[in-house]
């Protein structure tokens, strides 16, 4: 009896576990199926059949500094690594902000906002997109970075001095320059994950990618932005000392504002 | 990660081709924005008059575009054709008039005629900042920031008509810009009293805080005012006046043997502001300039002149009759005792030598000399301003102060000496302005264009160089040093300078209005698709987020009758209604990317039920 209702047990818990899997691993077939249409539709021109980045496209978009015209590729998803992220560095981002960006688009890159696309879809290509490397099938996504409110003393002539200090001592003008327009003495040795050149943001020439509010830019400092040499400051720096360097960086792109014309 | 296999990673046919092709011409984009200043610059003292292809001018040339109402760029000695800036035309390739921007600028009007253009200035030479051009259809002023070489603003001369000479304060700086009326109106032209009877009309001296671009005060005087200047020591500003009659016909204009150049005290005109010395009509500050009022003076040129030019060295006013053989020199120096009443507005003139026949302006070489232009002669008359005053002082019988007759074609108005009129005038290069070319050039039919010719006036003989044909119809122009405007203007846009910059891509609904915000970046917009009601009232913002120089992006609207082209950086809107149902695609119409063609995107508009 002991055996019998023993056997039934591991039977029926073998069909559990048998059977469970069945439906979610046909649902996320469907879904990597759904997704894999839309990608065919939306991102293969840029991203490539393979993620690899080598659409037809090709060079997406170029900057240029000193002179140098620089090229820049779309993303190459089967390195899994990923700049614009609200997980801490090293880790992969979260589907949210894998979303975040489909829809939101990267302002000045050739990355469109995909708002008009449903958003079930965006979702289903989100799990397209992580077949293109196994680091979805080896990690977990890291968990978001808590950034709290922005402490009053952002952007006080106090806390534009204290991170005047900072990003000269950091090392920040190494890339970003004295005058924040990317021209520091590095800034033309730089290069991405892949090799390729890479330039520093020039806080004179306009929006930043994902974002150029105060919480966005601390956002930076604390996730890095992975693939390029933007390091994260979470260990090095305290909480205080990045927000100076928030005010610094928002003092820096306000400079370059010109006055606006009176109309 | 290694950076080989991804950057020697095997591609697709198709994808090197498209490669290939899109490297293509994002080198020939490039290649044509890079530019290496002073790898062609002239070597010291050496006139160089020719620009062969890939190499720079030495002068940018700023030039009215009369009543095309625009205003044109061009490199000098090349003559090329450089960028025309849309001011108060409507101009499809830009946009201008058809975006919000523009249109709310130009308030509903089209037709403008830009006579005069010059730069603002500090020191007495330019400053690179801005250009200043009027318009004489419809009375208005306009500003050219010259860091983006586009119109910045524009604004009304009120009790004005012929809103002609236009001329920026020289010293300290340009806080002041003057504009003449050339046509004498009531000054309330409200069609009310006797319409008829001329006596009741006077003409207008603007001043505009060059700052804020608002009318300071108007100066009122019974005659016309035509051409103006200023002094070099932000003490005066000059006007012809052809119509000291006060006729309002031909005849009665020319009546008089000699008419007027006029002279206004910029102390005596801030003296009575400050005094409360004037009468608000409309809102505007209106002060008297008759005779005796001590605000300007009268002195008498022969007959219905036209061109007044201050010299290099700020020491002369030279005005010239149209209908009379000469050129008056005024001493500026002598204005003082003239205000003072101690000598007589006539004392003034040091100089009258004849010249030739139907002298209108001068420009100057910095070396003494001054060129006259000659609009019966068709001739450039070169002349010595020291010995013409000394002949007028003990005329010597045969001796003329005459150096030098160029022969041009044909009927030359304005001429222009390269930095003449700064104090650094260089003597190298002179436009002549011809407004008839005749034969000059491959017939085009009746309308043919104007001829602007380019002479070398280094030396002791002038030198003809070069015929430009030029489209209706540039009066006047300047001619600037490239090295005071070339480390002003920019490459790409200040982004968030315009307030409705587009940072993130959305569609907001709010009732039947809809704005687009919208990005551009080659090859592809913001946005795939827009969909909007048929009666809606749309609004696009559009913002090109390529940051390369010459990397510009068009936006047109199919069927919509909407264009315009964005800079590196530049945000321009406009607003319409949707009133055709149907799909219209949204395309970029100025050439990208080597998908340029594929850049657009579907703009919907759903029939109402």
């Amino acid at each position: 009896m002991r055996t019998t209702v023993g056997s039934l047990l591991v039977l029926l818990l073998g069909m559990v576990l048998d059977l469970h899997p069945r439906p979610a691993a046909a649902a996320e077939e469907g879904l990597v199926a759904r997704g894999k249409a839309v990608y065919e539709v939306s991102c293969v021109i840029c991203h490539g059949p393979k993620g690899d980045g080598k659409g037809l496209t090709g060079v997406i978009h170029r900057a240029q500094a000193h002179g140098v015209v620089i090229q820049l590729y779309p993303r190459d998803f089967t390195a899994g690594m990923f700049k614009f992220r609200t997980t801490p560095t090293g880790y992969l981002p979260t589907d949210d902000d894998l979303l975040h960006t489909i829809t939101e688009g990267i302002p000045r890159s050739g990355m469109p906002s995909h708002q008009d696309v449903a958003l079930a879809d965006r979702q289903a290509v989100i799990a397209y997109i992580k077949t293109f490397s196994k680091r979805w099938q080896e990690e977990e996504a890291g968990t978001p970075v808590k950034i709290g409110k922005v402490p009053t003393y952002v952007s006080t002539a106090e806390s534009v001095k204290r991170g005047k200090e900072l990003y000269k001592k950091v090392g920040c003008f190494q890339c970003h320059g004295l005058s924040g327009k990317g021209d520091g003495p590095s800034s033309d040795t730089l290069k991405d994950a892949w090799g390729d050149k890479i330039l520093p943001f020039d806080f004179t020439s306009g929006t930043l990618k994902m974002g150029s509010g105060a919480v966005d830019i601390y956002r930076t400092f604390v996730t890095g932005l992975d693939g390029t040499p933007m390091p994260s400051y979470e260990e090095s720096l305290d909480e205080q000392q990045r927000w100076d360097i928030v005010s610094y960086c928002l003092d820096l792109m306000q400079q370059w504002k010109p006055q606006v014309v009176q109309q | 990660m290694s950076s080989d296999w991804l950057s020697k990673g095997l591609r697709s046919w198709r994808a090197v081709v498209i490669t290939a092709v899109t490297t293509a011409v994002a080198a020939a984009l490039v290649v044509g924005a890079v530019s290496f200043p002073g790898l062609v610059e002239a070597k010291k003292n050496e006139l160089r008059t020719e620009v062969p292809p890939g190499e720079l001018d030495d002068y940018y040339g700023f030039f009215s575009g009369g009543h095309s109402g625009e205003v044109r760029v061009l490199g000098l000695p090349s003559m090329r054709l450089l960028k025309r800036i849309a001011v108060f035309n409507v101009d499809t390739g830009s946009g201008w008039g058809i975006t919000n921007e523009s249109k709310a600028m130009m308030g509903g009007l089209i037709v403008g005629d830009t006579h005069h253009a010059h730069a603002s200035y500090k020191d007495g030479t330019y400053d690179g900042k801005y250009l200043f051009v009027n318009d004489k259809a419809n009375n208005r002023l306009a500003r050219i920031r010259l860091d983006l070489m586009e119109t910045d603003r524009i604004i009304k001369i009120p009790h004005a008509q012929g809103t002609h000479g236009t001329f920026p304060q020289r010293y300290p700086q340009t806080d002041w810009v003057v504009l003449n009326s050339e046509f004498r109106t009531p000054v309330r032209n409200v069609g009310k009293g006797d319409m008829k009877d001329a006596a009741t009309y006077g003409g207008v001296h603007t001043i505009v805080d060059a700052n804020k671009m608002e009318v300071i005060a108007q100066v009122t005087v019974p005659c016309n005012l035509d051409l103006a200047a200023t002094d070099y020591q932000g003490k005066y500003s000059f006007a012809t006046s052809y119509n000291a009659e006060g006729g309002a016909t031909i005849s009665e204009m020319l009546a008089k043997d000699r008419d007027w150049l006029v002279v206004f005290n910029w102390d005596a005109i801030k003296a009575a502001l400050k005094k409360g010395s004037y009468t608000v009509v409309d809102g505007v500050k209106m002060l008297d300039g008759k005779e005796g009022t001590g605000l300007a003076l009268y002195i008498p040129v022969p007959k219905n002149p036209h061109g007044v030019n201050v010299s290099p060295d700020g020491k002369y006013a030279i005005a010239s009759g149209k209908v009379s053989p000469t050129a008056s020199v005024i001493a500026i120096d002598k204005l003082a005792d003239a205000f003072a009443g101690k000598i007589q507005p006539k004392d003034c003139i040091v100089a009258e030598p004849e010249i030739g026949l139907g002298p209108l302006h001068t420009t100057y070489d910095g070396r003494g000399n001054a060129y006259t232009s000659l609009f019966i002669d068709s001739q450039i008359v070169k002349w010595n301003i020291q010995k013409a005053i000394d002949l007028y002082q003990h005329p010597k019988e045969g001796e003329t102060a005459v150096v030098d007759r160029l022969d041009i074609h044909y009927q030359v108005g304005h001429t222009m000496a390269s930095m003449s009129e700064t104090k650094e005038a260089d003597g190298k290069f002179l436009v002549s302005l011809n407004k008839i070319s005749k034969d000059r050039f491959l017939n085009v039919g009746p309308l043919k264009p104007e001829n602007d010719q380019l002479v070398d006036i280094s030396g002791d003989k002038m030198r003809l160089l070069m015929d430009e044909p030029s489209y209706v119809e540039p009066h006047d122009c300047i001619i600037v040093r490239r090295d005071i405007v070339e480390p002003h203007v920019l490459d790409r846009a200040v982004m968030d300078e315009h307030p409705l910059a587009v940072h993130k891509n959305a569609i907001e609904h709010n009732g039947k209005k809809v704005t687009v915000h919208l990005t551009a970046n080659a090859p592809m917009y913001g946005m795939q698709e827009v969909e909007v009601n048929e009666g809606d009232e749309v609004t696009f913002i559009v913002t090109n987020h390529d940051e390369i120089p010459d990397l510009s992006h068009g936006f047109c609207i199919s069927e919509y009758n909407v264009n315009f082209a964005l800079g590196p950086f530049q945000t321009k809107s406009v607003t319409f209604t949707a009133d055709k149902p149907g799909v219209y695609w949204i395309y970029c119409t100025n050439f990208c990317h080597a998908l340029h063609l594929e850049m657009r995107l579907r703009f919907m508009v759903k029939a109402k039920a």
